[in-house]
């Protein structure tokens, strides 16, 4: 079937080179178009629940809301995991889903089960919101926004009503979270004592001022021949329309609004707030939505910010805080140039090695065809073409182009021997026989190579998410080039020789004397294999000395900081030390910008506290890279009192993803009672402490904080006519104030706040003064009628699969963090629990390992399957088993390529180690396969072996080398942005084939003539 | 540990405080940017706040009443708010009469009808004796002295009808005009005219309140205090604080009324006098400090911001030990006022404390940090 396929394509070849062209003009047509992002989406499918509960403190938050809601969403189909987390006046339920579940559906789902739910919540809680589904990337820009002249009120306004909407109309756009936002709003500053004077309640005054903006309709005038529609105007925005608002009447005199409150434009008590270079601004975090391509949506923004830029007069908009694009650019643009340097130089080896242009060019032809098929495959399956497909397309190049090689490089020792005879076949017939020869191997090989694959597509989590696409380039790439080698080659090569020119098949004369060498190597065969064998012992003992990583540090240009003070650190007080902070930061050399977010600001990702800050700073390109990060940590670090970190966003969000947590290391420990938690997990921390290579170690902040209580005497409060609902106003009106509606102006809507005029704030005392005005007119304390004290309550209570957990967190520097999370797991095995507490290793190194554990259980059944493959190639078990000797040999020149990489074992040098394994097979069969061929059954002498490897040795070391060349420009250029997965990558692919050549070339040929195979 | 030679347990004691002491090198301190400032000693005036009234002391308001019916003018000048003299028209009255009152006038009238055409007949009869008496006394039949008491006679009866022919006048025009007269009132001191409670020209019967001149300068604070707080205050040491009334302090005066109660708040009512009004007013409702009966002690003020509150409610304070060195120190807060804190702990007078970054301290000291 093979032979009449390679016949019609040559018969209809002027048909396969038109549809190759039309192939590759609509690459070239496409790809250019082809999105392209850094990364695939790694984050499992993820929907968030937010609800607010003013008021509640974070142990009623996880009774009240988060219980309840997770109890309803417990049974969700394709549900992994159920997170929740309660902080004061705030519940988030997070909902992980099984890979592959469609986010429309899990978000349907939620939303069924939320609107029972939702039903039973206490009535302070605020309807529950669904956070917009996010990029497992999410964060895509962030822009300052600063002005010397406007307030932040002012900024605010322009923020929230003019740039936000824009903004959030740019397709793959899912949220624009804006911090530092000090939004507008109306405050009606009552006086007590007027009110008093006017014989009137503030609930009076509050009831007259709700009824008076809230928007109602008044009906309809049906006249004989219209229906017009009747509507009440509101007050408009001039305070001097709220001054004259009647709001109660004393003896029959009408009291207006203004004897009684002042009236101001001021903004709420913050959440959260934002510091822009060294001061005041608004920090907008443009967030995407999953799939969307972040160049595009870059770009998109860029031009939406260029329209909105006329019109923001007076103000600064620095769109370069944190710009990933920049990056992806970056990576995308190294990636590209190695792929052109690596073809480059594999043309460069083809022409030295086949010193012709004809089948030099008909061997490069199958690179193009082949990558451009891959891309349009994978873009016609929904792969989105990111860093690790253009990695897994750099791989394949080697391959790639060892198809075609095999196949024109038999085709013309083929013709050449046809030529040299006394009765030269047809051409036609000596390709489609010289094709058909080497068929078998390349296909055998080609399925070889799919098959080591096998274990990348059982990788689950962020392993999977990673390498899977990387695979499928590999894969595609090399189908496609296993295509081109049976129909397109063979038909190139007929047209290239049916001119009737000579083309001779002349070895150079390096093959020669390579064939003397391997002459003179076989005689003492003892003695390769014996040395073979001590290499490969003494590589292999190295293995548990190699570290381990799972994904590496990138070379982001863009930074993030934690900032965490203690809890109960006020807002202001965190922005005073962010500003500190910042000022530092900015005298840095090569700090281009700065943005930081403290606290939270409304529906946002971060479910955090005000004692909860994060600073972005982006460096120049053209600062060293090493010398400016490690100044930017040390500037970081000092201060006291306060925790940070230094990380970068790629690395922070995949740890995020991992547990839940931005550290590398977790120990995530579940159990019931809050303060057994926090007495095991600062046991935990304690034995962690002592361990080198252990920073930023701590226990997660869900620590006890104060809050004040109010609690009514009933007898002190009957005597005075003072009920709980009176205390409850007051604490409120007296301390940040009750929204009584919305005013509207064009389309910015204001809230209209009802509050005392001296709001209570300085401390403790303040508020037990707090002015209370009893129904029969008497004024007096809070601590009249109320105890007011202070109890430890938890800051934040954190929830996972329905029982509580606190985290251990901590990152590793100087070691690696295999070896340390080995010790931490050894020291803490050893610590006793109580029944029904227990501990769950979380975070990079456990995702690690389950990968490689993945890897190994499945490359074992995959080396099943190639087993089974070469058996049927070579029909004997023996030789089988002879190939299968070499691979160990593959893998030791990998763990040395790892060595040469740092000595760091991360999942791409895993995945080079899988594809070396598949390489070596390749080689192995078609040596193999050429002494079948040559030997004819008969017995296999070392002439025939030596004559197999001289032949194969070209299109070997060709292989090897184009595939070494392609990688080349990795190699050399060292992990640089872009380059940060696939450098160990490269380096154990090389050193692999490397030895996976010489193991092939010298060793196997030893080992055959030492196993007596050659003599049957 | 164990002593080596005597293999007793040697006895280690620990201050309480060297627990609570952190220390920081200068440069954490210059990044942190602490900052301080010396706890200074003040009189510290325990206080506590009651809440009163204004009303008006009982000689400060005068009522006016019409002392009959009558049409009331008020002085066209005047309005309600106005300061008004003493000895200044208030306004005018113009009685009127009842139907009892007018029938009586006419009967009066008819009477003296009747008494004046008698008076007529009798000055007639009268003029009659005199005439013939001057003429019998011409013709000296008569004496001089008929002739003299005849004329004396006629002189009384003329006098009468005179006398009756006014009272018919007048008798006439009160039964036409229905009223008699114009009354003036007077204000009987200065104040300000605080009610009116009538329209210029409105009749008004005997008795009505006119208006109320209230003096203002005699206004009373009414002090609502718990019957059992009574014992524990100076209650001759009392003041207004309040910025929405004056900015300064308003001292009060005491007026030594006998003490009665409020039977709605279950309170006791104590009267003061202020020594200025200030932006005062008539049923105001203000709070009113008062001291408390402890002897005057001084006491230590730091800013609030000092100040960092534990899990359990405990107040706490960062003392400056040396240039490096911090202690931490429970206080007791007593009292606040704007952005200041008065705290009860002698011993840390003239201390430099922590005023800005005892969180980022505390912090530090309960692990929370790197």
């Amino acid at each position: 079937m093979l032979k009449k396929l390679t016949l019609r394509a040559i018969q209809l070849r002027h048909l396969v080179i038109t549809l190759a062209v039309i192939l590759i003009l609509v690459g070239l047509r496409c790809i250019p178009e082809t999105p392209m992002d850094v990364f695939p989406e790694f984050s499992p499918v993820k929907v968030e629940i937010q609800t607010e509960a003013p008021g509640l403190s974070s142990l009623e938050t996880e009774q009240l809301i988060s219980i309840p809601i997770e109890h309803a969403m417990n049974g969700i189909p394709h549900l992994k995991t159920l997170r929740s987390k309660s902080v004061l006046g705030l519940s988030s339920v997070v909902m992980l889903f099984e890979a592959n579940t469609r986010i429309d559906q899990a978000r349907q789902a939620v939303q069924e089960r939320l609107l029972l739910v939702s039903q039973r919540l206490p009535v302070t809680a605020k309807p529950p919101v669904m956070l917009p589904s996010l990029s497992s990337l999410s964060r895509v820009l962030k822009i300052g926004l600063t002005s010397d002249r406007l307030s932040i009120q002012e900024l605010s306004t322009e923020a929230l009503w003019t740039i936000r909407p824009r903004l959030m109309s740019v397709p793959g756009v899912a949220n624009v979270a804006i911090w530092g936002l000090r939004e507008p709003e109306l405050h009606i500053q009552f006086d007590p004592v007027k009110l008093a004077e006017c014989q009137l309640t503030v609930s009076q005054v509050s009831q007259q001022v709700t009824s008076a903006i809230n928007s109602e309709g008044s009906g309809y005038l049906d006249t004989d021949q219209q229906r017009l529609a009747v509507t009440y105007d509101r007050p408009t925005t001039s305070k001097e329309a709220f001054k004259d608002m009647i709001v109660g009447i004393n003896h029959g005199i009408p009291i207006t609004l203004g004897q009684v409150a002042e009236v101001e434009w001021h903004h709420a008590m913050p959440i959260g707030d934002a510091v822009i270079n060294r001061g005041d601004g608004l920090l907008l975090i443009v967030e995407k939505q999953p799939d969307a391509n972040t160049l595009k949506v870059t770009a998109e923004i860029d031009r939406a910010l260029a329209e909105l830029k006329p019109g923001l007069k007076e103000m600064t908009l620095d769109a370069s805080i944190f710009r990933p694009a920049s990056f992806i650019e970056q990576a995308i643009d190294h990636l590209k140039q190695a792929i052109m340097v690596g073809i480059a130089l594999v043309a460069i080896l083809l022409f030295w090695f086949l010193r012709r242009p004809g089948p030099a060019l008909i061997s490069l032809i199958a690179i193009p065809i082949s990558l451009v098929t891959a891309i349009l495959m994978l873009t016609w399956l929904g792969i989105s073409i990111n860093t690790m497909v253009l990695a897994g397309l750099v791989i394949a190049l080697g391959e790639v182009v060892d198809d075609s090689i095999i196949d024109m490089e038999n085709i013309l020792r083929a013709v050449e021997t046809n030529q040299s005879s006394q009765h030269p076949k047809s051409l036609l017939k000596v390709i489609v026989q010289a094709s058909y020869e080497v068929r078998g191997a390349v296909i055998y090989a080609t399925l070889i190579v799919m098959s080591v694959f096998i274990p990348v597509f059982f990788l689950e989590g962020i392993a999977g998410a990673f390498f899977k696409p990387l695979a499928y380039g590999y894969l595609f790439a090399i189908s496609a080039s296993l295509l081109v080698a049976l129909i397109l080659t063979p038909a190139l090569a007929y047209c290239l020789l049916k001119s009737g020119r000579h083309i001779s098949h002349a070895a150079s004369p390096q093959f020669d004397l390579l064939s003397k060498w391997l002459a003179r190597m076989l005689e003492q065969p003892k003695k390769i294999v014996f040395g073979s064998l001590i290499a490969l012992c003494l590589l292999m003992a190295s293995v548990p000395f190699l570290g381990s990583e799972f994904i590496p540090a990138f070379k982001e240009r863009d930074f993030l900081m934690h900032f965490v003070s203690r809890p109960t650190t006020s807002v202001e007080q965190m922005k005073k030390m962010t500003v500190r902070a910042s000022e530092e930061l900015m005298q840095i050399d090569g700090v281009r910008n700065l943005g930081a977010h403290i606290g939270r600001t409304e529906v946002a990702d971060e479910v955090v506290g005000p004692n909860f800050g994060e600073l972005w700073v982006s460096i120049a390109p053209n600062v060293p890279y090493e010398e400016t990060v490690q100044k930017i940590n040390q500037t970081i670090s000092g201060y006291t009192g306060i925790f940070t970190d230094v990380q970068t966003y790629l690395k922070e969000r995949t740890k995020e993803v991992m547990s839940g947590n931005s550290a590398s290391i977790v120990i995530r420990l579940f159990g019931d009672d809050l303060d057994t938690l926090r007495n095991k997990a600062e046991e935990i921390r304690q034995a962690m402490a002592s361990l080198d290579g252990v920073i930023d170690l701590k226990v997660e902040a869900q620590g006890l904080v104060p809050q004040i209580h109010v609690r009514i005497k009933h007898a002190q409060a009957a005597q005075y006519g003072i009920n709980e609902a009176d205390i409850k106003q007051a604490l409120a009106l007296m301390s940040q104030g009750k929204v009584q509606g919305e005013i509207l102006m064009g389309q910015s809507r204001f809230n209209v706040r009802l509050i005392s005029n001296h709001p209570v704030r300085d401390n403790l005392m303040s508020l037990r003064k707090l002015q209370l005005v009893s129904p029969t007119g008497a004024m007096l304390q809070l601590s009249d009628v109320a105890d007011v004290y202070v109890q430890p309550t938890p800051n934040e209570v954190k929830r996972e699969s329905a029982s509580r957990k606190i985290d251990i967190s901590a990152n590793v520097s100087g070691k690696d963090i295999g070896s340390v999370a080995t010790l931490i797991e050894n020291k803490v095995s050893h610590i006793q629990l109580p029944a029904g507490y227990y501990i769950k290793f979380m975070g990079e190194f456990t995702e690690q390992r389950s990968a490689t554990q993945t890897l190994i259980a499945y490359t074992c059944l995959a080396l099943i399957v190639v087993f089974i493959l070469i058996k049927m190639s070579f029909k004997s078990v023996r030789l089988t088993l002879m190939l299968f000797a070499m691979l160990p040999f593959a893998i030791a020149g990998g763990v040395l390529g790892i060595w040469f990489s740092g000595g760091v074992t991360s999942l791409g040098a895993m995945i080079g180690l899988i594809a070396v394994i598949g390489i070596a097979a390749r080689n192995g069969i078609l040596i193999i396969s050429n002494v079948q061929q040559q030997s004819q059954n008969s017995a296999i002498t070392k002439e025939i072996l030596i004559s197999a490897i001289s032949n194969r040795t070209r299109a070997i070391a060709m292989t090897s080398l184009a595939t070494t060349m392609a990688l080349m420009p990795i190699i050399f250029k060292g992990p640089i942005s872009g380059y940060e997965i696939e450098y160990p990558l490269a380096l154990v692919v090389v050193s692999g084939l490397l030895f996976a050549v010489m193991a092939n070339m010298v060793l196997l040929p030893s080992l055959l003539i030492l196993t007596k195979a050659y003599s049957r | 540990m164990l002593c080596p030679v005597f293999g007793i347990s040697e006895t280690i004691s620990a201050n309480e405080n060297q627990f609570n002491q952190v220390a920081l090198s200068n440069i954490a301190i210059k990044k942190l940017g602490l900052e301080t400032k010396e706890i200074r000693l003040a009189k510290a005036l325990s206080s506590k706040l009651y809440p009163a009234q204004i009303g008006y002391a009982p000689q400060a308001l005068t009522h006016y009443i019409t002392p009959f019916s009558g049409y009331v003018e008020l002085n066209a000048k005047l309005h309600l708010g106005d300061k008004v003299t003493a000895g200044q028209t208030l306004f005018k009255i113009k009685p009127v009469v009842t139907p009892e009152t007018r029938l009586s006038l006419l009967t009066n009238l008819s009477d003296t009808e009747g008494q004046l055409k008698s008076s007529h007949e009798q000055v007639e009869a009268n003029r009659l004796v005199f005439n013939r008496a001057r003429q019998l006394f011409l013709q000296h039949v008569g004496s001089q002295k008929s002739v003299d008491d005849a004329q004396a006679n006629l002189a009384i009866a003329e006098t009468n009808l005179n006398t009756i022919q006014q009272k018919q006048a007048l008798l006439k025009q009160a039964v036409a005009d229905g009223a008699s007269g114009v009354y003036v009132i007077k204000a009987a001191k200065e104040g300000v005219i605080s009610q009116l409670n009538f329209t210029s020209g409105q009749l008004l019967g005997a008795g009505s309140q006119l208006m109320d001149i209230v003096s203002t300068n005699q206004l009373l604070v009414t002090v609502f205090v718990p019957q059992a707080q009574i014992k524990n205050l100076q209650l001759n040491d009392a003041w207004i604080a309040d910025r929405g009334i004056s900015d300064n302090e308003i001292p009060l005066k005491k007026i030594s009324l006998p003490l009665e109660a409020d039977l709605q708040t279950g309170m006791r009512k104590v009267i003061y006098a202020a020594s200025h009004m200030g932006e005062l007013a008539a049923m105001q409702k203000i709070s009113v400090n008062i001291l408390e009966r402890e002897p005057t002690r001084m006491a230590l003020s730091l800013p609030c911001s000092a100040i960092v509150v534990d899990m359990y409610g405990g107040e706490w304070i960062y003392l400056k030990e040396d240039e490096t060195h911090f202690r931490r120190e429970r206080v007791f807060v007593s009292d606040n006022t704007s952005n200041t804190c008065v705290v009860n702990k002698p011993d840390i007078q003239g201390r430099v404390v922590v005023s800005h970054g005892a969180q980022e301290l505390f912090a530090l000291e309960t692990g929370y940090t790197h």
